[in-house]
């Protein structure tokens, strides 16, 4: 009787196989979401262009700021994270200014009074525009806030960070780009 | 058998239930007509996950980003591209998981064909099974000697008895020479 | 109270591990007291855990917030229903509720067999106490609703906003319950492998708690697309999300057991077959569970993940493992007493009905999972969405509703050619008529098209069942009531079936209006502004504000006038919850009628008073609930002793009914 392959032999088999593979996916599944999401991911893509203007109502678009590294950041008022990393940013703008790079905050999926009571509250000297149809923000595929892409000097985006950046990360991705 | 009062039945069952069918056509119908922009947004954004959301699509999320992105969608349209062009706008910004279903191509064709060949797994087994069924008749197999065969031989007989007064088949009733 | 409820949930946990225990030794050592003993287990576990209960709903409705579970759910301001329906709305007071419902069903089943069954009782007792064991372990030592915070805050969270509402009355017991329920089948078939009484015993003890099961799963399923409808303002009741899914997979495999289980009970056949169905649909309700209560599939509805994920998987993989083990081993002895006679017999058809049912159940799974094994496999992400599920499942379902109008007039062993196409001729007419009108009135969608003809069919094969039935009686003398009662009351079990499958019709004649001619506008409106979709006229009143103790509500009122007739006002509204402003709660405003509901959400608004708004006409839609309601009152008539079943002796009860007809 052993080695014959009736159907019933086979359905068992399947039976068996199919449940083992169910529960190594499940078990899997739960191993997996203990890990913490990835915050940066490198990518290498021409960066969409924008054309906005600024909370002072002067116009900016990444055509004009061709041939230098850019720092873009994506930011709401109602952000928490957005309220950590706003000194940071700040900070390593003013660092870096001097080689040519260029940070430009991009407000999305805000009100304007908020928003301009979250410049009064954190003075970044850098510009600043509203997005309010969030189109320049779908067109980076931005999905949480804040979300930072850098941009080398050929208009590259080299690397994208999803959360609040520290200042050492800012600093070390910054010089990636102004390299 | 068949004497006793006239039966009014199928006159106006027929009736009621052509009437119930007619009127929920006219219904439909009604519905068919919708602004053709409308209905292509609309279909669009159903294609396309949200991507803030846990499994709701664009259509349904009631997020802002949702919002923005039927605005863009619709503001596309009336520009004149065609939706492959809008869907792939957005699968290249969000990635192939921003549709709502995998693509039927590459590597997630095989997710389609998993359960269409399940499907046909099954109706091949199924139809050996009762090949095999009918060429081995059975072992001891006389009338139901299933569970309640008492009773179910009991109610088979009442049945039976109700179906050839009703005149309806029933294949004792053809080959009893009785009726 | 916590410290009362914790020593009942510990007590509970000590006598149901005893009983499991107990039971099966009494019976194998012959010792009537342990039996015995093992029985009184059982009333004290359900005594025990109903305490429990008390002591939460007791701690809820005193607004004892020095109970952790107590404050995070509830608030003052809430209602004293909702307050108490508050108690399993998170995961410690759903499980102790799953708990509870399985304590209160084993007492019943155990109570009614225990004299009947002495030979499946003990181990039908050892496998519910044994589910009852792990449900407990986790409340006791996991994550438990008991556990005391160590100041008392003056007031508590409140419910998420989500929850706030009255489908949270119904859905959730009715879901928990309905998973609950299937452990009795299971129970019962563990209980025939373990002794290898393999013969219909077993099926016939649970005839009535399958059906029951199903029904209460049915309905949780069916009040949960009823509350997603009114609350989620998206215009739908279904999303296949995997979470809906997760509760639908038991259902599935339940129902296709229902009716390959009528196969063994008419001819002794596919017995390893409905042992597997009832393992699989106990584990899919577990399964349920476990998506709900891990996080591990991103859902709409994973609340939150938790410890309890792998404890969860653990039972899962021992439940599923041992029962496919004992299949497995008793495999030599389940042998068919009978054989199929042809492919054109109903025993073939409900067959086919079985392959089509599990097949749509695995899509299903396989749509639900698939995300988890492409990015635990390849790290893709990927999204399966309701496309992928109207693609794969829409024709199967078309498959499985013809079949539900072919199969019940198709004679079991063997039919004639002449025979079904006498049967099925006038349907198929109809279903003809149907399809052929309903392209010269102007239905282009095909697979609509097809979904109609196909209802038309089978709601043909119905009412000719019935009317055949009737006729008979009303040919002996009775009135047309009296006929139809009599014809049901005399095959309950038949003619509930076919009231589902009426009830099933409409439901996907509610489906297909729903989901082929569903219109949406999106606009923003100003005060006396007129909106027009599909035959409505709808004008925007002007936005209001309401508060109430924990909400503020905006609120949109809107006359809605058809052909210049005024037909009411409805209100859309969004709900600001205390505690929880950044999550609104949607109120849809809604007017329900018997050709389509018109639908509104308010989206949004500006200072200017002008309101954005998402307006749908649903065709049919009430149809859904008619149908849903004709399910249950067709699984009551079902479950219903029919009359040859009471308790004269059968033949004698046979002949006169047969007389009285004849």
């Amino acid at each position: 009787m052993i080695g014959t392959l009736t159907p019933r032999r086979a359905a068992t088999g399947v039976a068996w196989l199919g449940v083992a593979a169910l529960l190594i996916v499940l078990v899997a599944g739960l191993v997996r979401q203990s890990r913490p999401p990835v915050a940066s991911i490198r990518t290498d893509r021409i960066a969409p262009g924008f054309a906005l203007t600024t909370f002072d109502g002067q116009p900016l678009s990444l055509a004009s700021l061709a041939g230098r590294p850019v720092v873009v950041n994506f930011w709401a008022s109602w952000c928490v994270p957005c309220r950590e990393e706003a000194p940071a940013l700040e900070r390593v703008w003013q660092e870096s200014r001097d080689r040519g790079v260029v940070f430009v905050g991009i407000d999305i999926q805000d009100t304007e009074p908020a928003a301009r009571a979250f410049l009064r509250e954190f003075r970044p000297s850098y510009p600043n525009a509203p997005d309010p149809r969030g189109e320049v923000a779908i067109d980076y595929g931005v999905v949480g806030i804040p979300e930072t892409f850098f941009i080398n000097r050929e208009g590259r985006i080299i690397r994208k960070y999803v959360g609040p950046l520290s200042e050492t990360s800012l600093r070390a991705f910054v010089q990636e780009i102004a390299r | 058998m068949r004497s006793g009062r006239p039966w009014p039945g199928r006159a106006w069952v027929t009736l009621i239930l052509l009437t119930a069918l007619l009127v929920l056509g006219l219904v439909l119908v009604d519905r068919a007509r919708a602004d053709d922009l409308e209905r292509e947004a609309r279909e669009i954004a159903r294609s396309l996950q949200c991507p803030v959301c846990q499994s709701v699509s664009v259509a349904d999320s009631s997020s802002e980003l949702a919002a923005q992105m039927r605005a863009l969608i619709r503001k596309k349209l009336e520009a004149g591209e065609p939706r492959e062009q809008i869907v792939a706008y957005f699968v290249e910004r969000y990635g192939d998981s921003v549709l709502t279903e995998p693509p039927k191509r590459g590597g997630t064709l095989a997710f389609w064909l998993v359960p269409i060949a399940g499907v046909l797994a099954g109706l091949v087994i199924l139809g050996a099974l009762l090949r095999g069924w009918r060429a081995n008749p059975a072992p001891g197999g006389v009338e139901p000697a299933g569970v309640n065969a008492r009773t179910a031989e009991v109610l088979r007989r009442y049945e039976e008895r109700v179906r050839r007064e009703a005149g309806g088949p029933s294949d004792i009733a053809e080959k009893s020479p009785g009726t | 109270m916590a410290d009362l409820g914790i020593i009942a949930l510990l007590a509970a946990l000590v006598l149901s591990a005893y009983g499991a225990v107990a039971a099966v030794v009494g019976h194998r050592r012959g010792i009537a007291g342990l039996r015995l003993s093992s029985q009184r287990a059982v009333w004290a576990t359900a005594a025990l855990v109903t305490l429990a209960v008390a002591a939460l709903v007791y701690a809820f409705a005193t607004r004892d917030f020095s109970i952790r579970y107590v404050a995070e759910r509830s608030s003052r301001s809430m209602s004293l229903p909702l307050t108490i329906a508050a108690f399993y709305s998170g995961q410690a007071g759903s499980l102790l509720y799953w708990a509870w419902t399985l304590a209160l069903f084993t007492a019943v089943v155990i109570w009614r067999g225990r004299h009947r069954l002495p030979n499946l009782v003990p181990y039908v007792t050892a496998t519910l106490l044994g589910i009852q064991a792990f449900l407990l372990f986790i409340l006791g030592f996991v994550t438990t609703p008991f556990e005391q915070l160590p100041f008392t805050p003056a007031d508590g969270l409140g419910l998420n906003p989500l929850l706030n509402d009255g489908g949270m009355l119904l859905h959730p017991p009715l879901l928990l319950a309905g998973y609950a329920s299937w452990s009795i089948p299971f129970a019962f078939a563990m209980a025939a492998l373990l002794t290898g009484r393999l013969d219909g015993e077993w099926v016939r003890a649970t005839r009535r708690y399958a059906l029951i099961a199903w029904m209460i799963l049915g309905l949780g399923n069916l009040v949960g697309a009823w509350w997603a409808y009114h609350v989620l303002g998206w215009g739908g009741y279904w999303g296949w999300d995997p979470v809906e899914n997760a509760s639908f997979l038991p259902w599935l495999t339940g129902t296709a057991y229902l009716h390959s289980v009528m196969i063994q009970e008419r001819r002794g056949m596919l017995k390893i077959w409905n042992l597997a169905l009832i393992i699989l649909t106990f584990n899919l309700a577990i399964f349920g569970t476990f998506i709900v209560r891990s996080g591990v599939i991103s859902s709409v509805h994973a609340f939150s993940q938790s410890a309890v994920g792998p404890y969860y998987l653990g039972f899962l993989a021992f439940t599923l493992l041992s029962a496919l083990g004992l299949l497995t081993y008793r495999l030599p002895r389940l042998r068919a007493e009978n054989q199929i006679d042809s492919f054109l017999s109903r025993e073939a058809f409900f067959l086919l009905n079985n392959v089509v049912f599990l097949g749509i159940a695995f899509a299903t799974l396989w749509g639900s999972i698939y995300p988890l094994i492409s990015e635990v496999v390849s790290g893709v992400k990927v999204t399966v969405g309701p496309p992928y599920y109207n693609q794969v499942n829409g024709p199967l379902f078309v498959v499985l509703i013809a079949l539900m109008g072919i199969a019940p007039l198709t004679p079991w062993r063997r039919a004639s050619r002449a025979r079904l196409v006498a049967s099925f001729a006038g349907p198929a007419t109809l279903a003809l008529v149907v399809a052929v009108g309903g392209v010269v009135a102007g239905l282009q969608k095909p697979p609509a098209l097809v979904g109609v003809a196909v209802c038309a069919f089978v709601v043909g094969t119905i009412v000719m069942e019935f009317a055949r039935g009737v006729r008979t009686r009303w040919r002996a003398g009775c009135d047309l009531l009296g006929a139809t009662v009599g014809l049901v009351r005399a095959n309950p079990r038949r003619y509930g079936g076919y009231l589902i499958h009426l009830g099933v019709v409409l439901i996907a004649l509610a489906v297909v209006g729903s989901r082929f001619y569903q219109t949406e506008r999106d606009v923003t409106l100003a005060p006396g502004e007129e909106l027009r979709i599909g035959p409505y006229q709808v004008t925007f009143l002007g936005l209001s504000e309401e508060v109430v103790p924990g909400q503020r509500i905006v609120v949109a009122p809107l006359a809605v006038r058809e052909g210049g007739r005024y037909l009411g006002e409805v209100s859309a509204e969004k709900a600001y919850h205390r505690n929880y402003e950044n999550q609104p709660s949607t109120r849809v405003g809604l007017l329900s009628g018997p050709r389509d509901d018109l639908y509104v959400v308010l989206t949004g608004w500006d200072e200017t008073g002008r309101a954005g708004f998402v307006v749908f006409v649903n065709p049919l839609v009430m149809w859904l609930w008619i149908g849903g309601a004709l399910l249950l009152a067709g699984a009551l008539v079902a479950v219903a002793p029919a009359a040859w079943e009471q308790h004269v002796p059968a033949a004698r009860r046979v002949a006169g009914v047969v007389r009285s007809v004849g």
